[in-house]
């Protein structure tokens, strides 16, 4: 496994030190000109009031957490993919009483109007 | 490409340690890939301008070079040489780290990916789960670009980009399962050799799920609520210009051959096709562009999904589908 | 692979970890925290990897990294004024923590010095550890399994009522 973390902190490396060479080249090519108003925050010409990190819907917090319980769901549904051919049925049924029970979930979250958006 | 048993032998007669090797062999790849990248970014816009503009009966570009060929390099020489506008009130470290982040994210995604049989950077063996995680950092990336550049449609672009591309991720992956269980395997190479018949025949509902899933992360339209143009102006991007803009672009596209790549591994036989083993990219390349092609046509077809509309096709349509494939795939298998 | 140069990954690895988990909590900014959170979780990954695990290794990508940063990331964006909040410590908490701290390293230090450690060369690790942990799962430890999925189905219902809560405001 050395050789995968050498492949991939190079990779990295190679990616993010382009990135910066190319972010560096363009520094030196292009005309600077900065003032004021081109410097504002942008919003459509109307000038910017308040902060605008206020605080917004929860809703994305509750898609955010659905996502992390059906991840971990799907750790156990990957290795059992891959052994799946040679386990039998009863393999089979097990992971189907997992997924139920799961879905029982998707089902009280949907019932309860957790997935609507609003 | 050498063989490893060749690449032993040289490192031992010269006294290179292998990490070394390694590390330089690596270095090689992923200075090859980014110019690959770079040069199908450029084919990839062009495609998408000639395909939009023959869509809506328009020419797209004609002037700079034969049928507009060289607009690309022009487009190039602009974002390198426009201004970069840094906006004063953006926090200045995650502003300048969120196009990085993007990048890296797309780019080490590629890793994995087979251009061929043995045109692999790194065969994984866990390569399925890889290409679906590593990108995934991208949805940081995202945030990191919304927060930063302390912009309303930016933050509001940002959360949305983010919610849409993480509820997406679970269909996504779910739908990959049948295809696991079908394989036995996630190593990306064997799942191409295992393809007498290609997947899509095996699993059209999975591949459903699958495509739809891919359009939504990628956030094209019909899911392009990230930067809606007329609601957001453009989105977690709306501060960025020049070169910075430049590269979520970049990564926008390497994302967008990424995913048609795997697609075309995954379900469309990947390099499998007539004639001797050396057409084998060729043919991985013209099933790749072909999918490429129809994500394009379905952009420049369809409306824009609203986001609640977004949310159910994800939650409860897509995640039941691919529960469903799952069950099916595995009593069909089971009888 | 010889073993100094996994000695010399391991060593980059554990100074990254370190230096990133002290940014976590030195940090005076939610955000960057999270961000070295991650950062933190991604160098955790890559031991799993170092120690050939790599299924972990990419799990932890997966639901960390991909997930559960991201839920931080969401709930520091979402609560409001959370973002200004520059964390400061009175002296009372400072001296609180530096006790916890010093029993907390004492008992690690205890337990170290009690361990025998001993070395498992990497030829030992299993060569296929994928179908092996699939194979226990469904096998030796599927009553564990099975109620993961209850635990799974708690969290979900946790979560909702978490966003009825924030529906009835």
């Amino acid at each position: 496994m050395v050789s995968e973390i050498i492949y991939f902190v190079t990779f990295a490396l190679v990616g993010i030190g382009l990135v910066t060479l190319v972010l560096g080249l363009s520094k030196l090519l292009q005309t600077r000109k900065p003032n004021e108003i081109k410097l504002s925050t942008y919003e459509s010409g109307i000038a910017v009031t308040g902060d605008p990190r206020i605080q917004y819907k929860m809703r994305y917090y509750v898609f955010g957490l659905l996502l992390v319980l059906f991840d971990v769901e799907m750790i156990f549904l990957f290795p059992w993919a891959v052994v799946f051919k040679s386990l039998g049925l009863f393999a089979f049924v097990e992971m189907l009483v997992f997924i139920a029970i799961i879905l029982l979930g998707l089902f009280y979250a949907w019932r309860k109007g957790a997935l609507k958006w609003v | 490409m050498l063989s490893s048993a060749e690449l032993l032998n040289f490192a031992n007669s010269h006294g290179i340690p292998l990490w070394a090797m390694d590390a330089f062999i690596a270095a090689l790849i992923a200075l090859g890939l980014f110019a690959a990248m770079g040069l199908g970014f450029m084919v990839q816009v062009y495609m998408e301008r000639k395909v939009s503009a023959g869509l809506q009966l328009r020419y797209g570009p004609i002037y700079v070079g034969p049928k507009g060929s060289l607009q690309l390099v022009a487009d190039a020489l602009k974002f390198i040489t426009k201004e970069d506008v840094f906006p004063s009130s953006a926090e200045p470290w995650i502003f300048r780290l969120a196009p990085v982040v993007m990048f890296a994210a797309a780019f080490l995604g590629l890793l994995v990916l087979p251009f061929g049989p043995g045109l692999v950077a790194k065969d994984l063996n866990v390569g399925l789960i890889y290409v679906l995680a590593i990108p995934s950092i991208g949805v940081a990336g995202v945030i990191m670009a919304g927060f930063g550049s302390k912009n309303r449609y930016a933050i509001l672009g940002s959360l949305r980009a983010a919610a849409q591309m993480i509820s997406y991720e679970v269909p996504r992956s779910l739908s990959l399962i049948g295809i696991i269980m079908i394989a036995g395997t996630m190593r990306l190479s064997s799942i191409v050799d295992g393809q007498g018949i290609w997947y899509i025949f095996l699993q059209p509902l999975g591949f459903l799920v699958f495509f739809v899933a891919t359009m939504a992360e990628l956030n094209r339209t019909p899911f392009d609520l990230a930067e809606s143009e007329s609601e957001y102006v453009n989105g977690y991007h709306t501060e960025y210009s020049g070169m910075r803009f430049g590269f979520f672009f970049f990564a926008e596209y390497m994302s967008l051959f990424a995913a048609a790549l795997l697609t075309a591994v995954l379900f469309l036989g990947g390099w499998h096709g007539p004639g001797p083993v050396i057409l084998a990219p060729v043919w991985l390349l013209i099933k790749v562009f072909g999918v490429i092609y129809v994500l394009m046509w379905v952009r420049w077809t369809f409306p824009r999904f609203r986001i609640d509309q977004v949310m159910d096709l994800g939650w409860k349509v897509l995640l039941p589908m691919a529960l469903v494939n799952i069950l099916v795939t595995g009593i069909i298998m089971s009888v | 692979m010889d073993v100094s140069i996994s000695l010399v990954i391991f060593l980059a690895l554990a100074a990254m970890a370190i230096i990133s988990s002290l940014m976590v909590v030195v940090g005076r900014n939610l955000f960057n925290a999270a961000m070295f959170l991650g950062a933190y979780l991604l160098v955790i990954a890559g031991f799993y990897f170092l120690l050939s695990a790599e299924l972990v290794g990419i799990m932890q990508v997966f639901v960390y990294v991909g997930g559960v940063v991201v839920v931080l990331l969401f709930g520091i964006m979402l609560t409001s004024q959370m973002i200004n909040v520059r964390l400061v410590s009175a002296l009372q908490q400072r001296v609180l923590t530096l006790v916890v701290v010093a029993a907390l390293v004492g008992l690690l230090v205890s337990i170290f010095s009690k361990t025998s450690f001993y070395y498992i060369s990497s030829a030992e690790a299993p060569r296929d550890s994928i179908s092996l942990i699939g194979k226990l799962f469904m096998t030796d430890y599927v009553l564990p399994f099975e109620v993961i999925s209850v635990l799974l189905l708690a969290a979900l219902i946790g979560a909702v009522i978490i966003a009825r809560e924030e529906g009835r405001q």
